[in-house]
């Protein structure tokens, strides 16, 4: 029972999959930054908003608070549930939103998983995808104040558009197959039967595998 | 070789009893897995509600301890362990389960090093977790993914991911 510091990856047997986190992840995980202590005093944020599932795993909370005059975002609190990549991802999340006095608006919605990764300093290939998260609670918490504040016209509704109406496939639905591992257009259709019967859609499935590989993995340079 | 393991398993035993005891004394919401009784001397499975596993796992670690998330037989995967579900399990309980395992070399003090840091680390997780789960909850609260809102892809791709392990 000894304290290990200085400790060795861990590499899974059977796939060589590496499970260590970066010094940044580990940062983050332990000493999380901006997060919220006290009770949520609900009227005094600008944006609010909960995504995730704790079925699934993952669940987080994000609050925020915005200068309607600059477009700008002031300050980022954050609750999470969830493993070391979400819990550091969230909190990396917050520093970028809110360092250098404040992302703009415009700013933050380009916020990809992978710019989170790169600040982390890399998360092991089977992490990816619960840094998704923090980029998806930043956006809805945004739609939360632009719809408080009427500005309909920014509102950004992803993945509910159906790619495929007979075996009812969203893009969401691809949007996962890609995050699980499924990078062709043969095995998106393994997982989830996109095309079967309609096979008319499948470009454009073809075209969201890219988007989503380019998205997540960033693959652009290298396909 | 007999006689050892005759002395053995109550030793190991009385130790597993004394840390689930701790932990049933110093954690609140907390649920065994497991049969109260017959089960194994050497194992203690617990769900910590509103934690989730390998945060919790890599806390432990810092203070030099080592445990399991899920059950012994699905340790590799990063999915809710089916074992655990089919114990009766929501998987919100299943996600914060971790395994404590002793053997020949664990101690008295080892169960009292274990029951003085995970406590502290759990609270720690619990002030962070935006969850408040209830302990008779049995069913699933939510059973939505987090991409898209739909059903987790592990329900769903059930049929799929066991043609796939063979």
């Amino acid at each position: 029972m000894t304290s290990r510091k200085n400790k060795p990856d861990v590499v899974n047997k059977i796939t060589g999959h590496s499970w260590a986190y970066s010094k940044i992840v580990r940062e983050h995980f332990f000493k999380p930054k901006n997060l919220l202590w006290e009770n949520p005093n609900t009227a005094s944020y600008d944006g609010q908003s909960l995504v995730g599932s704790p079925a699934c795993g993952d669940v987080m909370r994000v609050w925020l608070k915005i200068d309607a005059k600059k477009d700008k975002i002031k300050e980022f609190k954050w609750r999470t549930f969830g493993c070391a990549s979400a819990i550091a991802a969230t909190s990396m999340l917050s520093v970028m939103v809110t360092e250098k006095g404040g992302l703009s608006i415009k700013k933050a919605l380009n916020i990809k998983p992978q710019d989170i990764i790169k600040r982390l300093g890399g998360l092991p290939d089977r992490k990816i995808h619960c840094s998704v998260l923090g980029d998806k609670a930043l956006r809805a918490a945004l739609n939360d104040w632009f719809k408080k504040t009427g500005q309909f016209q920014r509102i950004e509704v992803e993945g509910a558009k159906l790619i495929d109406p007979n075996t009812k496939t969203t893009e969401a639905d691809i949007e996962e197959a890609v995050l699980e591992g499924a990078t062709t257009v043969e095995a998106v259709q393994k997982r989830t039967k996109v095309g079967i019967g309609y096979p008319e859609c499948l470009p454009q499935v073809e075209e969201l595998i890219r988007f989503y590989r380019e998205k997540y993995f960033d693959e652009k340079k290298s396909k | 070789m007999d006689k050892k393991k005759l002395k053995e398993r109550p030793r190991q035993k009385k130790l597993r009893d004394r840390l689930e005891k701790g932990i049933s004394r110093l954690i609140p919401k907390i649920v065994l897995n497991g049969h109260k009784i017959r089960r194994l001397p050497n194992f203690l499975n617990v769900a910590i509600l509103d934690v989730e596993g390998e945060a919790l796992l890599l806390h432990l670690d810092e203070y030099g301890i080592v445990a399991n998330t899920g059950s012994a037989c699905n340790s590799e995967s990063l999915e809710p362990s089916y074992v655990l579900s089919a114990m009766g399990n929501p998987y919100e309980f299943v996600h914060g389960s971790i395994r404590f395992t002793l053997g020949q070399e664990t101690t008295k003090r080892d169960i009292d090093h274990v029951l003085k840091y995970l406590p502290r680390i759990v609270e720690g997780l619990r002030r962070i977790s935006p969850l408040n789960l209830k302990l008779d909850q049995k069913k699933m609260a939510a059973p939505l993914a987090f991409i898209g809102n739909q059903t987790p892809h592990f329900l769903r791709n059930a049929k799929i991911k066991n043609q796939k392990s063979k």
